[in-house]
Order: structure tokens, then C-alpha cells, then sequence
């Protein structure tokens, strides 16, 4: 297990992929906070713009700067959460390299594992860097809110994003092409953004747990989503455990 | 006792029925050719016997243990892909020492020692530290041997490890699989004839997923091949095709086939036979610059027995 997560790890590293996902999460990190405190003015600065625009717009506040933070990062980052697990399995399984390792004594459990733990500290890096570079950024423009908050906000994000993660996951270790699990985790990922519009169904999603990061990080708490916490601590391994199922059925 | 048993495997893809009650059995400290034609399911077995696949019914053995996804078999196998794949973007070195013997639990030391070993036995030393992306073709497939033989497998399977190899890297291969027999057991599946000649002490024959035959090489050529003639005229080539026509006619003379002044003539089992073609050869007028007994291959056996098996399906 540890020489497959050492190996996931590496490769992250070595394809640029813990790279572009840092860097991506980063620059949005920072983009948000930058974005509430000069959209005003930028606004202003280009000639024809209509008169009275900047009136209807929110006030650069340090509540706007987490509230682009957090959507900024949630929105990017769950495009980059169906991405980058999107070849983890089915790209060994048609590249012949899975078969090799599976010839091993290795137990396919454990090879999805390493995969899921990869994702873990692939995001939970890039998470970390780009709501730190957030917080930094909302101090520098406006005030230094609580640094608990956010690290409220960044779990959050980070239950979030492993969960559309692992849903990739899935997509990956079930589909016979990169594409197919492509689409098979766009679709359920749509799927479950409609569904969520529906008041008891989105209180139990993970998304749900977003609005408690934002205004924990705002520094105007708000009720655990608890329901939604349960659901995501089940259907992350939960979705782990299906992909096992179906990789201990499959034949390389 | 039989390192490898295989009993009454039946393995259907769909309307393809790959396996269909393939049983045979491997000596320990021999290499075994699986020998048979593309599509006969020798593939399908190996990936059985490795733990990728499972047959719909019958069982592998290796050593005694089922053969399966979660068999502890697996540490006693050495597999190599008839394509082998690798993480690329690793070094020989790291996908040895850091990868594969990690996933055989090696001590660091172990790994270490191991991973000089093998990319010395293969010829890959001056290639440890580069990147796989950079190997070619034959160089991926020893590196591809090198990681079957990390565990000090009981047996290797090796799935047509030659068939994509220039000749000096045949010739290499060849090399490397031949002094295996002194310290694993190798069942190497193949359809070239020549390479099974030269390594195996065993042989077994497969079609359409059954077994056609299995036996040592030699008593394999003492059973099946049939004597061979071989005549070299220095004559007209429609002079000789006809000449041949001729002898396929005679009693005792299985095939007899011209290209240019040169007959190749299949005896059956009338051991007179050869001085019957030897009269005709004198008495066709010709000029005779060679004639000699020509040594039966496993080609022959392997043509005939397919072909017999056809015949029968």
C-alpha cells in the first residue's frame, strides 16, 4: 500500500499534475479577494460602462472576499476534482500498466486506495495553499478575519471536492475509456446539481457544507450541515467501496 | 510434484470459446513452450495462471495453490506481458528498486541488491538511471524481464517475450531464458517454432483452446516428425518441379515440394523409402550436387498435429 501511494504520489508530482492543480486553486485563491476589492473601480475605469453600475453593486466588503474565494474555488475546483481522476484507473487499465501491478501480490482494494489517498493530498495541498493565499490576500485588502474560519472553509471545500473526486474515481475504475469515464462523471456531476436544487435532497449534499465554510471564514458562524458531513464521510468511501467491487470483478 | 496443473480449463469470450478444457501439467527446473497459432489461446492462459483473469470453470494450480485475483500464487509468479507496459516517466532503477520490489515487500537493502542483479543479468546497467520513455522495444522487454525474475518466482510465464524483437535481441532473450532453467521454471508461450527448438525441454501444443499434445521435445520429434530428404539438382527448375510431381507419387513419400533446383521430401514411416527417391534421383538424368537426410524440426510436428486437430474439429 505504501510503495502504491508512494508511486501515485510521485506521479503526481512527475506529470505536473500536483503542479497545475496547486497553481490553479492558488491563482483562484487570489483572484477572489482581489476580484471584491477593485471590480468596482476596474468596473469604473472602462470608458462606457452605464452610469449608476457601481451603485448596484455589492460594496467591496471582506465578506464579498470570502464569498468569491469560496466560489471561486469550489467552481474551478470541482472542474479540476472530475479532471485529473478522470485516467486514474481506466488509463492503467488500457495502457497495460494495471495488469502488471495486479500481477503482483497486490490487492486491487489497495490499489484503488492509494489512488483515493493521492487525490486526498493532491487537493488537500492545493486547498490548504490556495485558501492560505486567500486569507493572506483578504488581510492585505481589507481585514484580518479569524484564521479558524478558514480552515473551516478549506475542510469544507476539501470534503467537497474529494467527493466529486471519488466520484471520478468511480467513473474511471467502472468505464473502458478515458471518454466514457469523462462522461460518466460530467453526468453525474450535472445529476447531482440538478437534484440538489430540491431543498431536502441539497441539505444532505456535500455542497451543502460550503455556505458553513464561507460563513465560518466570514467570521459569522453558522450550524454544522451535519446531514450533509454524514453523507459525505458515507459516500466517499461508499463510492471507494463500489469501484473496489467492480475492480475486484473486472479482468485485466 | 508439478509446479504448474492446469485442469480442464474452459474459458468463452462471447461466442469465442478460448479455453475448452485445456489440462496440462509443468515439470519443476524446465521451460515448458506453450506453442500454438495466433488466436489458440495461449494468452488467455498465461493471464489465468497470473491471476488477471478467471476461467469460467477448471482450475490452475501453481505449487498447489488456485490460481486467481487474490491468490497467494501471485508471489510465487513472475509474469511478463507479451507487451509490456511501465510507468514511463519512472527510471529502470526506480521501477525496480522502488516499485515493483516494494510490491513484494523487499527490505530496502534486498530491493537495492536485486535491482543491480537483474539490470546486469539483462544488459540494462548503463540504462538504470534513464527514463523507461527513452527504451526501445527490446530494451523495455528485458526491463520487462527483469521484473518477472525480482521476486525469485518458482515459475515464470512469459507471453511471446521474443516475437517483437530484432534478431540480436531474440538471440539475447533467447540467451537469458536458457540459463532460467537453472533456477525457476519457465512456461513460455510462443509461435515461433525455431525459439521452442532451441530453449524448451517441453513442449505442449494448443488449439483452439484444448491441448493437441504434450511431451518432451525430443520424444515429441521422435514420435511425430517424420523423416525428411532433401536433393539439390543443378537442373532446369520445371525440370525439377516435374521430377518432384513424380516422387510425390511414390509409395512411402509423404510430400514432396521443389523451389528452384532444391526438393524437400517428407518420408512417412516405410523406411525404404529413401532409396526409392535416391533410384529416381539417379535415374532422372539430372545432375545431383546434394542429397542428404535432413534433421525433422518441431515445425513438421506442429504442422501435422494442428492440422490433424483441424482436421478433426
Amino acid at each position: 500500500m505504501v510503495t502504491l501511494l508512494r508511486k501515485e504520489l510521485r506521479e503526481q508530482w512527475r506529470s505536473n499534475r500536483l503542479l497545475v492543480v496547486a497553481a490553479v486553486l492558488v491563482a483562484m485563491g487570489i483572484l477572489g479577494p482581489l476580484t471584491a476589492r477593485y471590480m468596482n473601480e476596474m468596473l469604473g475605469s472602462i470608458p462606457g460602462t452605464p452610469e449608476g453600475l457601481e451603485a448596484v453593486l455589492p460594496p467591496p466588503t471582506a465578506e464579498l472576499a470570502v464569498s468569491e474565494l469560496a466560489d471561486n474555488l469550489a467552481q474551478f475546483g470541482l472542474i479540476l476534482a472530475l479532471l485529473v481522476p478522470m485516467a486514474a484507473v481506466v488509463g492503467e487499465k488500457t495502457s497495460g500498466t494495471a495488469a502488471l501491478t495486479l500481477s503482483k501480490p497486490v490487492s486491487r482494494g489497495a490499489f484503488l486506495a492509494a489512488k483515493l489517498l493521492a487525490l486526498v493530498v493532491t487537493f488537500g495541498l492545493g486547498i490548504s495553499l490556495a485558501v492560505g493565499a486567500g486569507y493572506a490576500y483578504t488581510g492585505m485588502l481589507f481585514a484580518w478575519l479569524p484564521v479558524g474560519g478558514f480552515a473551516q472553509l478549506a475542510g469544507a471545500l476539501l470534503i467537497y471536492l474529494l467527493f466529486y473526486a471519488s466520484l471520478a474515481l468511480l467513473a474511471s475504475t467502472l468505464m473502458r475509456s478515458q471518454l466514457a469515464a469523462a462522461g460518466l462523471a460530467f453526468g453525474l456531476a450535472l445529476a447531482l446539481g440538478v437534484f440538489g436544487t430540491l431543498p431536502a435532497v441539497g441539505t444532505l449534499l456535500p455542497s451543502a457544507l460550503l455556505a458553513w465554510g464561507r460563513s465560518a471564514a466570514s467570521g459569522v458562524p453558522i450550524e454544522l450541515p451535519w446531514k450533509a458531513l454524514v453523507t459525505a464521510s458515507l459516500l466517499i468511501p461508499g463510492l471507494w467501496a463500489i469501484g473496489w467491487a467492480a475492480l475486484r470483478r473486472q479482468e485485466l | 510434484m508439478s509446479v504448474l496443473k492446469v485442469e480442464g480449463l474452459r474459458k468463452a469470450f462471447r461466442q469465442v470459446q478460448a479455453l475448452d478444457g485445456l489440462t496440462f501439467a509443468v515439470e519443476p527446473g524446465t521451460v515448458f513452450g506453450f506453442l500454438g497459432p495466433n488466436g489458440a489461446g495461449k494468452t488467455t492462459t498465461l493471464r489465468i495462471l497470473a491471476g488477471l483473469a478467471r476461467p469460467d470453470s477448471g482450475t490452475a494450480f501453481v505449487a498447489g495453490h488456485p490460481a486467481g485475483p487474490a491468490s497467494p500464487a501471485r508471489r510465487l509468479v513472475g509474469y511478463l506481458p507479451e507487451e509490456p507496459r511501465f510507468y514511463t516517466w519512472m527510471t529502470a532503477t526506480e521501477f525496480l528498486r522502488d516499485y515493483v520490489a516494494g510490491l513484494f515487500g523487499l527490505k530496502a537493502e534486498e530491493a537495492r541488491r536485486r535491482t543491480a542483479e537483474l539490470l546486469s543479468l539483462v544488459g540494462l546497467q548503463d540504462a538504470a538511471h534513464r527514463r523507461i520513455a527513452g527504451f526501445s522495444r527490446g530494451m523495455r522487454q528485458r526491463l520487462g524481464l527483469a521484473q518477472a525474475l525480482l521476486n525469485r518466482p518458482l515459475v515464470v510465464l512469459l507471453d511471446e517475450p521474443v516475437s517483437a524483437l530484432d534478431p540480436a535481441g531474440r538471440r539475447d532473450m533467447l540467451q537469458l531464458i536458457e540459463e532460467l532453467r537453472r533456477t525457476t521454471t519457465v512456461l513460455m508461450s510462443t509461435h515461433i517454432l525455431d525459439d521452442v527448438e532451441r530453449v524448451c525441454d517441453s513442449v505442449g501444443i494448443i488449439q483452439d483452446g484444448r491441448m493437441v499434445t504434450v511431451d518432451e521435445r525430443q520424444a515429441l520429434l521422435d514420435r511425430y516428425a517424420t523423416p525428411l530428404i532433401e536433393i539439390a539438382f543443378r537442373a532446369q527448375p520445371d525440370r525439377v518441379a516435374a521430377w518432384a510431381e513424380q516422387v510425390r507419387r511414390l509409395p512411402g513419400v509423404a510430400s514432396a515440394v521443389s523451389n528452384e533446383a532444391l526438393v524437400t521430401i517428407h518420408l512417412g514411416t516405410d523406411e525404404a523409402a529413401d532409396q526409392q527417391v535416391l533410384a529416381q534421383a539417379v535415374a532422372s538424368g539430372m545432375p545431383v550436387e546434394r542429397f542428404e537426410h535432413g534433421r525433422p524440426k518441431l515445425e513438421d510436428v506442429f504442422l501435422r498435429l494442428v492440422g490433424q486437430a483441424k482436421e478433426a474439429a
